[in-house]
């Protein structure tokens, strides 16, 4: 009686969702280790920008340093590493009305902030998309944050370090 | 009658087999992962990580008036939702206010404030909360504050903007 229920044995439809189930999950996590990358498409670039914060109070000098994950203003995307920080003393740009000559004049007790970053991004329609959801391109003005400072300024430079020039 | 064979209902016993297994791994793994992404973890943990920070900010170009309702002891709160921001410290500085003012000839000067009716005023709250795995302060553990952000807050009598200059932990 035995050996004849065990010859018996059905697959049932559960049994069929259950190892679909699992074909996916072991489909999904190979994927995610292995192929992202080669399988993603070809709009995935590896960007580098600098972003300019000026006339920022000198107290809030050396707060960022190399290395620093960014992230957007309210924290929720990653916007890139910290792999250079630059501070100058803020200057106020004078046009001399005699001469046209321009005159850059300390601007006493601030700093402009020279943040360079690096991400991965996404070729988007007039610039770049970190994340899937911050796009951005020089001028772009930029709210960010890393854990000792927050602050905004404007990307005023960019380049791809890797994948397809745009 | 095959199907109770094999769950052993007929004959009263439980054949554990690979598909039972494996049911019981993605189970597990999808509570695991439940809990994960949920900061049930984070959470259960903040507890013991709270801990005690001096929160010092700059309230610039206010009336000189205003300088005595900043007293030690009063609490303060965030003027959007009236949470709390943290209860007044003793520390307290006051000097007249600052501008920068541009001359004729391009250059860029620092004004105090000549006749004292304006201040600029530096003090600090006590608050507590706990600094996550990037380490971001999280004030109460889910208010996110670091230096740089300007925020409006207020005492009982007071409403004002005030700019984040530091966080300190007081190892409290």
């Amino acid at each position: 009686m035995a050996e004849k229920t065990k010859k018996s044995y059905r697959v049932n439809v559960i049994d069929i969702l259950i190892l679909l189930l699992l074909a996916l999950i072991i489909c999904g996590t190979v994927y995610y280790f292995f192929f992202r990358d080669g399988v993603k498409n070809d709009t995935a670039v590896a960007v580098e920008y600098v972003i300019e914060s000026d006339l920022v109070p000198d107290e809030f000098s050396n707060l960022i340093k190399k290395g620093d994950r960014l992230t957007c203003k309210n924290g929720t995307v990653s916007i890139g590493e910290v792999t250079a920080i630059e501070y100058k003393q803020s200057v106020y740009t004078y046009v001399d009305p005699d001469t046209g000559e321009q005159v850059d004049n300390p601007y006493p007790g601030h700093v402009d902030i020279y943040i360079t970053v690096k991400s991965d991004a996404e070729i988007a329609d007039n610039g770049y998309l970190i994340d899937g959801s911050i796009k951005i391109f020089v001028g772009t003005e930029l709210g960010y944050r890393v854990p000792d400072y927050s602050g905004v300024g404007s990307c005023i430079s960019l380049k791809t370090t890797r994948g397809s020039e745009k | 009658m095959p199907r109770e064979n094999r769950v052993g209902a007929k004959t009263g016993k439980f054949h554990f087999n690979v598909l039972d297994a494996v049911i019981i791994i993605v189970i597990i793994l999808a509570a695991v992962g439940i809990v994960l992404r949920s900061g049930v973890a984070e959470r259960l943990g903040m507890e013991s990580r709270t801990e005690q920070v001096k929160i010092r900010f700059l309230v610039k170009d206010i009336d000189h008036t205003l300088g005595d309702s900043f007293v030690e002891g009063t609490p303060m709160f965030f003027c959007e939702d009236d949470s709390d921001f943290g209860v007044l410290s003793e520390e307290k500085t006051i000097v007249p206010a600052v501008t920068y003012v541009t001359a004729d000839d391009g250059t860029v000067t620092k004004i105090e404030s000549s006749d004292g009716s304006k201040i600029d005023l530096r003090t600090s709250v006590v608050a507590t909360g706990v600094y996550n795995a990037d380490g971001y302060f999280l004030l109460g553990g889910n208010v996110c504050l670091t230096p740089g952000m300007e925020i409006s807050v207020r005492t009982d009598k007071v409403i004002m903007r005030a700019l984040i200059t530091e966080i300190l932990r007081t190892g409290e």
